[in-house]
């Protein structure tokens, strides 16, 4: 599918291999080989904001600000999950620039925005009014307290250059200055002098904050996990995990395996998706991919809040969510709102009969085999598939009236295909019953669809199967999957792919993840507690390049 | 002036004028000021700045109908069905066959690499490598093969800009044309590896870029830059303090931030330009399918005008992305690239539709060649006689996804260093050569190896004059 990575596959750029992935061949991912009492947290690279990150940022420090999203401009377009880390292109620096210069003309332009963020009484000296606005705006802008001399003095120049014109001026150019700050920009992380182990050393409490904040909140601390931060209420394992029980109620929170669900089958992407326009006409439909994305997302927010959260049921619940726009794909008439129904023809199997999934996973005029089971494979698998050679033979021609089945059959008997293409073809098929949209059919073009497949390569539910149905039935009952959700969990939640050296924060969290009877809702307390998030390596230790 | 008179001036400033002033210019891209144009800022003493464009368009070519056909190496050209329109600007083209980009499948020795060397499906691997010579990185991204990452090393836009770049206000300029989907299909241009140099593909955007604050007076536009200075200078010290408390691999992505900081800087210590700002016509949908040649000749005119403003001298411009999936419903082909570039040799109807989306592009670069050849410099040449484009694809076809033969356009006087006009046949040459003249005709005689040293074997024989 154009438009797409994939958080599922495992090749970090530093040519570190992950743990997971093997070569299509191997049955299933091999266990995490944790030595007890090996505290090792793996590395932790600086990370740049994404955008969401920082429009929630900037929110949250100033409040809404007009023109932002344009100012910002379009053109980080990073991984998802945020797991290629490019440096800082030129043209996003512009585009920090621009924005962080809309924010401060803002403020400034704004009386009342300026007595409440930088308040200054008749008759104060503007200067240190100037410097208690450093004080607390930059400590919250960069998750960090703000007290050493040198490093005030450094902004004041900027208030100093702006207080020719007026105080407001002063406080605009510190505002620009500071939301262009890698401070603002970048999480950086530095630690503590606090050993745990040869190779780990615990964080701050403001390090901490700003980890629970931007892994459940995708923002930076407020007010309270701030004073959290403060009262070493952070200073134990168990009590940045106790944060999590008001954080997750909070709004900001409540979404946050939502959001990783939405994230991990590119939910997002919907958006820039092209269909044949003479196929589906209705593809224009100025609502439809909006109903398809809030489809997805009422699905997971009932088996969240619902449903409790089950892998089980994410892969073979036969509730699905209608609207208006979505009554013809199910031939029901729905309402304005979504409602849930069940016993609907081609609503089976949970995440794998969204429409969304299945759209998002197709070309533009036809069902993709290939799409779909390559999503299987590398996305709920975790196996990864080595890319197309660089050679690949003629395709044979296309002839109307054959099916996108038939179609590929050339992949079987041809050698140099069959390789990787068995490993996705054969789960595909087990799709035909849904096209390009995602919509359910029983006719592929003249032909019956043979919504027949087969699991190779998987271990334990290796196998053939019939129809998406069995396919999420076998799904929900392998280990395998259960693994690789909590890989693509670590995954999201850090931002970084996970290593060997990562195989005890790996194992508690398929640990907890399996003693929760595999509920999603389970995850975010046992990364939490993980080795991985509490600590990081010495800074002293990193060996320079 | 007191103390209120300032303030509103600068407040003038960056509300109105900074902020939302593009509505108050006044002359049209599409206005007389190609026919006024000279190159700014040289006097008759001095030739014309050497200037380098790279332009990509996606999914390969039709070799019978791009290459000349029968005819001996070095030869004078002729120009095949896709090239046809760019007949007016014969002495000024050089098309190369038998250049290949070896870097996608060579090791550092120079030898076939195991493929896990070489992360990335073809269509990945090629906008990755056909400026830098080099490879991609393993990553996460795939979609169209892969899994890669982005580029390993710097591209020779980003070389030549690195030594000519520093006295423009941008030492290069990226632009694109509905570049979508995912990465690395949408960079061609790298500052170092890791360091993709991100195209904009709205034109709305890019010309906030380039003429930015183009309305203000001589005192607003003073009173800005020395207040971006302030900043600059600000986020300089910030930058080198965090440095010492850092991990090491943290370092490095500071210093490129703080690279990037310096280039911010160079754009406010050139001299403001003396070109007068276009306007836009109405915003439209830039994603739009059928948007494509009206965002396109946008692009194109806010590049060359920006290189005539001598705002910059370096540029690269991708129609579309890597593995493109635009239609072409505006030349009777409303399917998609991609796709139809599968199709087999013998499939004459989607071969013929493939020859009209590249006989568009072709159309496309002959345009721009107009554009330049219009410009007269000061000294009597004119723009493109200082000019080398390079016109590159991912693929040599799509149907066989081959790295070979690579449809490769030189165009332009490149200041005489190439004797240009003809049809060079190689035998089986790395593109990383072309690489290497390229530089030698921007005036780098030092250069002779450029992207995977055991890839590269030296600047392409027989091209100069």
């Amino acid at each position: 599918m154009p438009g797409t990575d994939a958080p599922g596959t495992d090749a970090p750029s530093d040519g570190a291999s992950g743990a997971g992935n093997q070569s299509p061949g191997t049955p299933a991912l091999p266990a995490f080989d944790c030595k007890d009492g090996n505290v090792d947290p793996g590395p932790s690279p600086m990370k740049r904001l994404s955008r969401s990150q920082y429009l929630n940022s900037v929110r949250d420090l100033v409040g809404p600000v007009s023109g932002l999203e344009t100012a910002l401009g379009t053109s980080t377009s990073a991984s998802a999950f945020g797991l290629i880390q490019p440096d800082v292109a030129q043209v996003d620096l512009e585009n920090y620039r621009n924005a962080a210069t809309t924010v401060a003309a803002q403020i400034a332009g704004d009386s009342g925005a300026l007595k409440q963020l930088a308040p200054c009484a008749d008759g104060a000296a503007r200067r240190d009014c100037a410097k208690s606005f450093v004080q607390s705006f930059a400590s919250r802008a960069y998750r960090a307290k703000v007290s050493d001399a040198t490093d005030i003095e450094r902004h004041l120049t900027l208030f100093d250059a702006g207080a020719k014109v007026s105080y407001a001026h002063g406080i605009e150019l510190l505002i620009q200055g500071i939301l262009q700050a890698p401070r603002f920009l970048y999480r950086v992380e530095i630690g503590t002098g606090e050993k745990v182990s040869d190779t780990a050393v615990k964080l701050s409490p403001d390090e901490l904050a700003a980890r629970l904040s931007y892994s459940i909140w995708d923002t930076l601390p407020d007010a309270k996990l701030s004073e959290a931060a403060g009262s070493g209420a952070l200073a134990t394992k168990e009590g940045v995990a106790a944060q999590l029980d008001w954080m997750l109620l909070d709004a900001k929170g409540a979404g946050m395996v939502r959001r990783f669900l939405e994230n991990w089958i590119h939910l997002p992407d919907l958006d820039g998706v092209t269909k044949d326009a003479t196929l589906y006409p209705e593809w224009k439909s100025a609502t439809l991919k909006a109903s398809m994305q809030a489809q997805a997302s009422a699905f997971f927010a009932d088996l969240l809040e619902n449903r409790g959260g089950k892998l089980s049921i994410l892969l073979t619940a036969d509730t699905v969510f209608v609207n208006h726009d979505l009554g013809g794909f199910y031939g029901v008439t729905g309402g304005d709102a979504f409602t849930p129904a069940s016993g609907i023809a081609g609503a089976t199997a949970g995440i794998l009969t969204l429409p969304a999934f299945l759209a998002l996973q197709a070309k533009p005029s036809e069902s993709s085999p290939i799409y779909r089971g390559k999503f299987v494979r590398e996305q709920m698998l975790c196996q990864l598939l080595p890319a197309p050679p660089a050679n690949i033979p003629k395709p044979p021609e296309v002839t109307p009236g054959v099916s996108t089945r038939e179609r590929l059959a050339e992949h079987e008997t041809s050698a140099a295909c069959s390789g990787c293409h068995r490993m996705m073809d054969p789960i595909g098929f087990g799709f035909e019953n849904y096209d390009s949209l995602g919509r359910y059919r029983t006719m592929d073009g003249s032909a019956t669809v043979d919504a027949s497949g087969e699991l190779i390569s998987t271990g334990e539910i290796d196998g053939k199967f019939v129809g998406v149905s069995e396919l999420g039935q076998k799904l929900s009952q392998s280990e395998t999957v259960r693994q690789c959700m909590a890989r693509q969990w670590f995954r999201f939640a850090l931002a970084r792919f996970e290593q060997p050296i990562d195989d005890c924060s790996m194992k508690g969290l398929l640990d907890a993840f399996e003693a929760a009877d595999s509920d999603l809702n389970s995850l975010p307390k046992a990364i939490v507690l993980s080795d991985a998030f509490q600590y990081r390596h010495p800074v002293d230790s990193e060996v320079s390049p | 002036m007191n103390r209120s008179q300032t303030i509103n001036s600068r407040t003038t400033l960056s509300r109105r004028k900074l902020l939302g002033g593009l509505g108050a210019l006044t002359v049209a891209v599409t206005s007389p000021i190609w026919r006024t144009a000279t190159a700014f800022g040289a006097d008759t003493k001095t030739a014309g700045a050497r200037r380098f464009i790279g332009v990509f368009s996606a999914n390969g070519t039709i070799a019978k109908d791009f290459f000349p056909q029968n005819v001996k190496s070095g030869s004078p050209l002729t120009l095949g069905r896709i090239l046809a329109p760019l007949q007016d600007h014969l002495g000024q083209l050089m098309v190369l066959r038998g250049v290949h980009m070896n870097s996608t499948v060579q090791n550092e020795l120079g030898k076939d690499a195991d493929a896990t060397e070489k992360p990335g499906g073809p269509h990945m691997k090629g906008p990755g490598a056909m400026l830098t010579g080099g490879s991609l990185q393993a990553g996460s991204f795939t979609g169209s093969g892969g899994p890669a990452g982005y580029a390993d090393r710097i591209s020779v836009d980003q070389y030549i800009a690195g030594r000519i770049g520093t006295n423009t206000k941008f030492p290069s300029l990226e632009f694109g044309v509905r570049i979508e989907g995912q990465e690395p299909l949408r960079v061609i241009s790298y500052r170092g590896a890791n360091q993709p140099n991100i195209a904009v593909d709205d034109p709305w955007q890019m010309y906030k870029r380039i003429f930015a604050n183009a309305d203000l007076s001589q005192t607003e536009l003073a009173q800005l830059l020395a207040e971006r200075k302030s900043v600059l200078d600000f986020l300089s010290a910030d930058i080198s303090a965090l440095k010492t408390r850092v991990a090491s691999e943290d370092k490095a992505r500071l210093d490129a931030h703080l690279t990037g900081i310096r280039t911010l800087e160079q754009e406010l210590s050139q001299t403001p330009m003396s070109c007068k700002a276009p306007t836009l016509p109405d915003k439209v949908d830039v994603r739009a399918i059928e948007n494509f040649p009206t965002v396109g000749k946008l692009q194109m005119d806010l590049m060359l005008l920006a290189h005539i403003c001598g705002l910059t001298n370096v540029s690269t411009l991708m129609f579309a992305n890597a593995d493109s999936w635009q239609h072409y419903p505006w030349v009777g082909v409303d399917e998609e690239h991609h796709e139809l570039s599968h199709a087999g040799d013998d499939d004459t109807d989607s071969n013929e539709k493939l020859v009209t989306i590249n006989t568009w592009h072709s159309q496309q670069v002959a345009y721009m060649l107009d554009k330049l050849k219009a410009t007269p410099e000061a000294d009597g040449s004119n723009m493109l006689d200082n000019t080398l484009l390079l016109w590159g694809n991912e693929l040599g076809a799509g149907n066989t996804h081959t790295y070979k033969d690579i449809p490769w356009l030189l165009a332009g006087g490149a200041g005489g260093y190439f004797k240009m006009g003809r049809y060079l046949q190689f035998k089986d040459q790395p593109h990383n050569n072309l690489l290497v003249s390229v530089c030698n005709a921007m005036g780098f005689d030092d250069v002779n190896t450029f992207g995977i040293p055991g890839v590269c074997t030296g600047a392409l024989s027989g091209l100069s004059a």
